[in-house]
């Protein structure tokens, strides 16, 4: 595709090697910052599209932070730049979506091309001779739906929610990105899963066979995995 | 956290905690305890999960385009306007710092101008001062002659003041030979003399004529009012400036 990044590959570093990269960033080297967010604007990206729901929107919104990291990169103190990227990326997509409220407009881009994120999704999908159209059909269909319950969630659960289902993070780090208490995570993803399930009810039909809720009179489809060891 | 809802099943909040880990011990061996028993709970329970598993393997969203900087520390991408990089300012910055600039410009000129005026009227003051000091030479009717043979008017500006300080045409009457000495008056900027010259007799017959020497002070209090006029100007457009450019 013209134009498309070819270096999304997110590298990897160790501790040291980090820290030197933040600390050269942080003295306002730009190549030192261009290797963090090279590392982490995947994330970054995934995050404002699931906040967002609307690819060149999430494009627009993960720039401004970047830009917006870049400007700020000697206050950071914290000890992880992935974290205090994302919390950017948050609150960024946060003031997209309030000034969305004041001024509604529908992006041009998705009335244009309304299969954009599959585009995208197509282009994430590496050449794979197992691949299966027809559960990639499905996996697809199972993603829309699942994004267009995230768009009816309050936005800080649904904030919390991507970070802690989407993105994998812990409680305590959902807590640093949101500046909230681990209470406060707790309850809002509690009820964000609670509500994104009466969502996902009301389209069974829809739903691939795995995720249909079972009668209640059947036993569990599968019993309750011990949980995760406590953190 | 109460573990419980009012109908005896488990909570929201507890299914979530105990899928994610984060119950306690006690917490953990009530909930394991209840969901061995309980169908209903049991079931939301694998309802949660299987929407949380759906969400950790969503399809990795591709990315539109690389957000990295270019070494300026500007976007790479195009699209979007040149931002405001750590360290320099953007146009609205750049708008509030030349309107302040202008606003300072313009009050100086407004106080340089001001304080011109005021200090031609100081030459007033003297010009007064001198012209008191020469009617103790001059008589009276003849400067108060109906026939002035020079005539000074007062209507050029402050400057001209030096010999019309009293607004009186200041005049002198041929022949007259009271008159010992002529004034010379010297403008010289903001500062002003006159200063009594010492006729030789013969010239003492004559004519007194009273002499002003204009070195640059002719048009001074036009340019003064000028300056300060243009620094006002300069001010007010830099202040509505200022205001313009903050609201950005």
């Amino acid at each position: 595709m013209p134009g498309q990044p070819t270096d999304h590959q997110e590298p990897s570093f160790s501790d040291d090697q980090l820290d030197q990269i933040v600390a050269r960033a942080c003295a306002g080297n730009v190549e030192a910052f261009n290797t963090l967010v090279g590392a982490y604007q995947r994330a970054a990206f995934g995050v404002a599209m699931r906040i967002l729901g609307d690819r060149e929107w999430a494009a627009d919104a993960t720039q401004e932070a970047v830009l917006s990291a870049y400007r700020h990169i000697a206050r950071f103190r914290g000890t992880s730049f992935r974290l205090w990227l994302l919390r950017i990326v948050t609150n960024q997509c946060l003031d997209e979506l309030r000034a969305r409220r004041r001024r509604p407009s529908v992006s041009l881009d998705a009335l244009l091309s309304p299969a954009a994120e599959e585009q995208g999704d197509a282009a994430a999908q590496p050449a794979d001779a197992t691949w299966d159209p027809v559960a990639r059909a499905e996996q697809r269909e199972l993603g829309e739906l699942l994004q267009r319950g995230l768009l009816t969630l309050a936005e800080d659960q649904r904030i919390s929610l991507v970070l802690c289902d989407v993105e994998g993070l812990s409680y305590d780090e959902i807590a640093e990105v949101t500046q909230t208490n681990l209470g406060t995570v707790k309850s809002r993803i509690a009820r964000a899963r609670g509500k994104l399930r009466e969502f996902l009810d009301r389209y069974q039909e829809l739903l691939p066979r795995p995720y249909r809720r079972a009668p209640i009179s059947d036993p569990p489809s599968a019993p309750h995995a011990p949980p995760r060891e406590s953190r | 956290m109460k573990p419980f809802t009012n109908q005896d099943h488990l909570s929201d909040e507890t299914l979530s905690a105990w899928l994610d880990g984060y119950l306690s011990e006690a917490e953990g061996l009530i909930a394991d305890r209840h969901l061995g028993t309980c169908r209903s709970c049991a079931t939301r329970y694998a309802g949660l999960r299987a929407m949380r598993d759906a969400l950790r393997h969503l399809e990795p969203v591709a990315l539109p385009r690389d957000f990295r900087l270019t070494p300026a520390g500007r976007p790479k991408s195009a699209a979007l306007p040149p931002p405001t990089i750590r360290g320099g300012m953007g146009p609205w910055m750049v708008a509030r710092v030349a309107s302040a600039a202008v606003a300072f410009v313009g009050m100086l000129l407004l106080g340089l101008g001001l304080l011109g005026t005021v200090n031609n009227h100081d030459l007033f003051s003297m010009a007064a001062g001198a012209t008191t000091s020469r009617s103790a030479t001059l008589p009276d009717s003849t400067l108060s002659s109906a026939t002035p043979c020079v005539k000074y008017p007062c209507s050029a500006g402050a400057t001209q003041g030096t010999a019309t300080a009293d607004h009186r045409p200041m005049t002198a009457t041929p022949g007259a030979t009271k008159v010992p000495t002529a004034l010379t008056g010297v403008v010289n900027g903001p500062t002003a003399t006159l200063v009594p010259t010492p006729l030789p007799t013969a010239v003492a017959t004559q004519t007194p004529t009273p002499t002003v020497v204009a070195d640059r002070g002719q048009g001074n209090g036009n340019n003064s009012i000028g300056v300060a006029f243009l620094g006002l100007f300069m001010t007010i457009a830099g202040i509505i400036g200022l205001l313009f450019a903050r609201r950005r």
